[in-house]
């Protein structure tokens, strides 16, 4: 996608949330309103000014060819993180990250399968180790509680 | 007071609290080294094993750690881009775009140098500011503190680059997120769709991580190379130290402003780094900050390890704890039978002066310790993407998960961390968004107690208008000197 059209499109979509989160600040008390409604009412002001300049240079270069960007490809590897957490949510820390390691290095990273299994073990091992040792929580899973 | 110092230092010196002031700064390498974790890590962990403890140990344990919290943390925000703690942010902005040039020892090398300086000199500047401590923290009165954060505030405009628009839209944005969760002034909620999660807001190591980590894993998986474009590493420690010294009015000016910031309770350590680097950048000739600047390393670094002398004069002479790492030092003080106050100015000197010499010695060895280190860890700049990202993410997301236990923090960490993705695509500046979250509760806890108190009387405090004209400056000084020197230019042409 042309990035100057995408900017367009995140400015407005910044620009709905500024005048939503000033919308909804008038329903909060004196108190807790005058903070978020300062910043709402000043952050739509500027989003829509500088959204409105940017249409303007949008159309002015109509012809003129702009940078496109990735789209597809940084949405699969937030696919990869997103996966990743659902499984955490499912199965636990450990086999989730046993897996996802086994099938990321398999798959984008090109590693041999002995070498995938390998650096898994050692990631799992130190994971182990420094979360013992440093006291460190780890999410848990619904269906196997850990 | 000098022969109360000598026989502190005597004390500090002793080979049984020297082990154990190497314990503290092993892990507080460590906790650095991890992103997501931070001194208040450190001190929770190692508060259960000081109870009862001779207080020159315990403190000698604690004083090692938190003071090279913020020389670990140096490792990921130059190799990766990623904040090792909220202390190494600003660190980022030139550290990063080193490394990508190959020039990782050279910069780990200044940032250790510096901030074993910056260490050093916080350590200074608490000993010299015990006697004059009381009179200066009962100056700060809301309206002050107000105006130090806007101070904090007009940082995010220096950083804003090339667009002021997204700059400002960028801080706002920070504002606004950091406007989630109950409000300083009343029990209300704010934004929180009824999650339980966002009733007392996001919370920092969660957006840092988010707004500088998940972009670059997403881009260094995208443009499928490692973060050192070039192919070998150029430069070493040795370098960065020299850059340091032929900067050294930089590192001190830098250190000094660490720990002033860090002396202010409530202010919050977090922007102390960002305050540095606007600062620099506003005052070195030829500023190329951004870009791979060194100078862009070496303030921040100075600053954020002399924050930690600051922040300790408040916490110890008069219990105010300024972050949540010294809320616990407060703790660990009470399990080992003693009360800050000011008797840590009388029946307890020697040991406060001791504290002051662990800070001292902590960042002598902790730097000496972490340079020798750099050579193999630098070499992580040379590993590709996509075989260092699936190692990184799930160091990241059990370091976004340790802020509160919750689930709350790992889904806030991909939402965030998504919006950083695209401000990163379509070159909004990330570091405004971040300096408007940690300052947003401040700004408005400060502002409301300073209305409801003094009306609108507060802005005639003359502390209040020279920090205005100070913003005022800094914000306009840049292009009024730009201009001034291009007439100048032309009229010689």
């Amino acid at each position: 996608m042309n990035k100057q059209t995408l900017n367009i499109i995140f400015t407005f979509c910044i620009f709905a949330a500024f005048v939503w989160a000033a919308v909804t600040a008038l329903t909060f008390s004196r108190l807790a309103q005058f903070f978020p409604l300062y910043v709402s009412i000043a952050g739509s002001v500027v989003s829509g000014i500088y959204l409105i300049t940017e249409i303007m240079k949008l159309i002015k270069r109509k012809n003129e060819a702009s940078h496109s960007v990735m789209i597809l490809k940084p949405l699969i590897y937030t696919g990869w993180v997103v996966g990743y957490v659902i499984s955490i949510f499912f199965f636990g820390l450990f086999i989730a990250s046993a897996a996802y390691l086994i099938a990321f290095l398999l798959i984008e990273s090109n590693f041999p399968l002995f070498k995938a299994f390998y650096s898994t073990g050692i990631a799992l091992f130190v994971m182990t180790v420094l979360s013992r040792l440093l006291d460190i929580a780890w999410p848990s899973s619904i269906l196997l509680g850990m | 007071m000098i022969d109360s110092a000598l026989e502190a230092l005597r004390i500090v010196l002793d080979p049984s609290r020297i082990l154990f002031t190497c314990l503290g700064i092993g892990l507080g390498i460590v906790v650095g080294l991890l992103p997501g974790l931070g001194g208040t890590v450190g001190m929770s962990l190692l508060l259960p094993f000081i109870f009862g403890m001779d207080p020159f140990i315990g403190m000698a344990l604690l004083i090692g750690m938190v003071a090279v919290v913020h020389t670990g943390d140096t490792f990921p925000s130059v190799l990766l881009g990623i904040p090792g703690s909220s202390g190494s942010q600003a660190t980022i902005m030139d550290g990063f775009p080193l490394a990508k040039k190959g020039e990782a020892s050279r910069a780990m090398g200044a940032a250790l140098f510096c901030s074993m300086i910056g260490g050093i000199i916080g350590g200074v500047v608490l000993y010299l500011a015990i006697p004059f401590a009381a009179p200066l923290i009962t100056s700060f009165n809301s309206p002050v503190l107000f105006m130090l954060t806007m101070l904090g505030l007009s940082m995010a405009g220096l950083l804003a680059g090339d667009s002021p628009a997204k700059g400002a839209l960028s801080g706002l944005i920070g504002l606004m997120i950091g406007s989630i969760g109950s409000a300083p002034a009343i029990t209300e909620y704010r934004y929180t769709f009824d999650f339980l999660y966002l009733s007392n807001g996001l919370s920092l190591p969660v957006v840092a991580l988010a707004i500088f980590a998940f972009p670059i894993l997403i881009t260094m998986l995208t443009h499928k190379g490692s973060v050192a474009e070039a192919s070998q590493l150029k430069g070493g420690v040795l370098k960065g130290v020299g850059d340091a010294l032929k900067n050294k009015l930089l590192v001190f000016r830098s250190a000094v402003l660490g720990s002033l910031i860090g002396f202010i309770p409530g202010l919050g350590g977090s922007v102390v780094d960002w305050l540095a680097y606007g600062a620099g950048k506003k005052t070195v000739k030829n500023s190329k900050f951004g870009e791979g600047d060194i100078r862009g390393v070496i303030a921040p670094e100075s600053a954020n390890n002399a924050k930690e002398g600051g922040a300790l004069i408040p916490t110890l002479l008069f219990g105010i704890p300024g972050s949540g790492t010294t809320a616990i030092l407060l703790g660990g003080l009470i399990l080992m039978g003693l009360e800050a106050g000011p008797r840590m100015l009388t029946t307890e000197l020697p040991l406060t002066l001791s504290i002051v010499w662990t800070l001292v010695i902590a960042n002598i060895i902790g730097a000496i310790l972490c340079m020798t280190l750099v050579k193999p860890i630098a070499k992580l700049s040379l590993i590709p993407g996509e075989k260092l990202v699936p190692f990184l993410t799930i160091l990241l997301l059990i370091g976004a998960y340790q802020s509160n236990f919750a689930w709350g923090d790992i889904i806030a960490f991909i939402v965030i961390g998504l919006l950083g993705y695209i401000m990163t695509v379509l070159d909004w500046p990330r570091p405004p968004l971040l300096i408007g979250f940690v300052l947003a509760i401040s700004a408005e806890r400060y502002y409301w107690i300073s209305i409801e108190r003094y009306g609108w009387e507060w802005l005639s405090n003359p502390i209040v208008i020279t920090i205005g004209a100070l913003i005022v400056i800094l914000l306009t000084g840049g292009s009024i000197m730009k201009k001034i020197s291009s007439n100048l230019q032309n009229q010689e042409v």
